[in-house]
């Protein structure tokens, strides 16, 4: 019949679809944070973090904001860490800037990262 | 007992005389007993039909028909049966109808095969076998003798017989099953596209119908006013089961409620396991 030829037709893709899903696997050290409370008018996301409590550096630091900050600016409802190696702890501080660079919202938080590499933070006013 | 016999007679003979004379008003040039007996079962079998009295309706049809032999009145019969819901019996008159009056107007004879088709679609009835005219007749008379009038069958609601209050797009006014002669008499009218066929003069030799001779019975039902035959509703239709009976609807419903869950699956495994699209790369 059609429709049960129609339904194998979907299982297959289906199938097929999970199984590309499958394979895209993360790194083993990619922390991925998820981040709620976001306003529209927050505009970056300036993140400080320590790993195994000592204050992380940024290899890539941006101009006028120290080597141990880091920003996001897109997607900042969810962006990733990728974590030395050896790392067990990490403690985040994101704080949300609005375009005159006044803190809007903030949140803190921490992971053990022996039992998870997913984190998510509330931001809330301060 | 003879004596008996006449006092009945003539205790009924006011009532007799009366129609009679009646009759004899309106035909006065051909009347004759058999002709009023025939046309006053006739006319009590429309009353009956009309009172929903269906079997007293057959009784009076057959009684009419044994006398005088018009085709008109197999049809009636057939009508009748058709509404006790007994489409085998009512299929037999109506073909028996066809058989007996084979050069009826072509306007009367769609009707009637409309009415076969809504019979048959209660039924379905053997196949139509033309025979010669004598045999027509015969079996036609045969069959108003045999049919059961004493049934006990009450109405049955006919899906056919709509009260119509007159849609946009048909042509014909309200109709209903009826029989399909029931217009007063009328002996100026003329002989009428579907009204009963006149009647022949009795004959004391044979019962079979001479349909050349004079009327005595004519109708006043005039040319556009047959409203008795009712428009089936398309009964030839194949029955159609609704959508959501319908194998491929529910395939289709059930493939796609599949394809939006398994999608959904998929993207939320791939977006938990994708890279974000910013990734920050602290060092100790």
């Amino acid at each position: 019949m059609l429709s049960l030829k129609s339904l194998r037709d979907l299982l297959a893709v289906a199938v097929l679809t999970l199984g590309v899903a499958g394979c895209d696997s993360r790194p083993p050290n990619l922390v991925i944070v998820q981040v709620s409370g976001l306003l529209p008018r927050i505009t970056e996301l300036y993140v400080t973090m320590k790993l195994d409590d000592v204050v992380a550096k940024n290899s890539m630091p941006i101009p006028e904001s120290g080597t141990s900050a880091f920003v996001v600016y897109q997607q900042m409802e969810r962006f990733g860490i990728e974590i030395p190696a050896n790392t067990t702890r990490l403690d985040l501080d994101v704080k949300g800037f609005d375009t005159a660079r006044e803190v809007v919202r903030q949140a803190q938080g921490s992971l053990d990262l022996t039992q998870s590499h997913d984190l998510s933070l509330d931001l809330v006013t301060p | 007992m003879i004596s008996a016999l006449f006092a009945g007679i003539y205790g009924h003979l006011p009532r007799v005389l009366l129609v009679a004379l009646l009759l004899g008003s309106l035909a006065p040039q051909s009347a004759s007993a058999k002709g009023d007996l025939a046309e006053q079962h006739y006319s009590r079998g429309l009353a009956f039909y009309d009172s929903k009295d269906y079997p007293s309706a057959i009784r009076e049809f057959q009684a009419a028909y044994k006398i005088r032999q018009l085709p008109r009145i197999l049809l009636n019969i057939g009508q009748v049966y058709r509404k006790l819901g007994m489409a085998s019996t009512a299929l037999k008159f109506y073909e028996h109808y066809l058989r007996v009056d084979p050069k009826a107007k072509p306007e009367l004879k769609a009707e009637v095969d409309r009415y076969i088709a809504m019979t048959r679609a209660m039924l379905d009835p053997p196949p139509f076998e033309a025979v010669d005219d004598k045999s027509a007749k015969a079996a036609a008379a045969a069959a108003v003798a045999s049919a059961p009038s004493n049934v006990t069958a009450g109405p049955v609601s006919d899906p056919y017989d709509l009260e119509v209050s007159g849609k946009p797009t048909d042509p014909k006014p309200a109709t209903t099953g009826k029989p399909v002669d029931k217009m007063p008499l009328d002996k100026s009218a003329a002989h009428p596209a579907v009204g009963i066929a006149p009647l022949p003069p009795p004959s004391s030799s044979t019962p079979v119908a001479t349909p050349e001779v004079k009327s005595i019975l004519p109708t006043t039902m005039a040319e556009g006013q047959n409203q008795s035959l009712t428009q089936p509703p398309s009964v030839n239709k194949p029955e159609q089961k609704p959508f959501y009976k319908q194998p491929l609807f529910w395939g289709v419903v059930g493939g796609a409620a599949a394809a939006i869950t398994i999608t959904g699956i998929a993207v939320g495994v791939s977006q938990h396991n994708s890279l974000p699209s910013t990734v920050l790369y602290p060092t100790k």
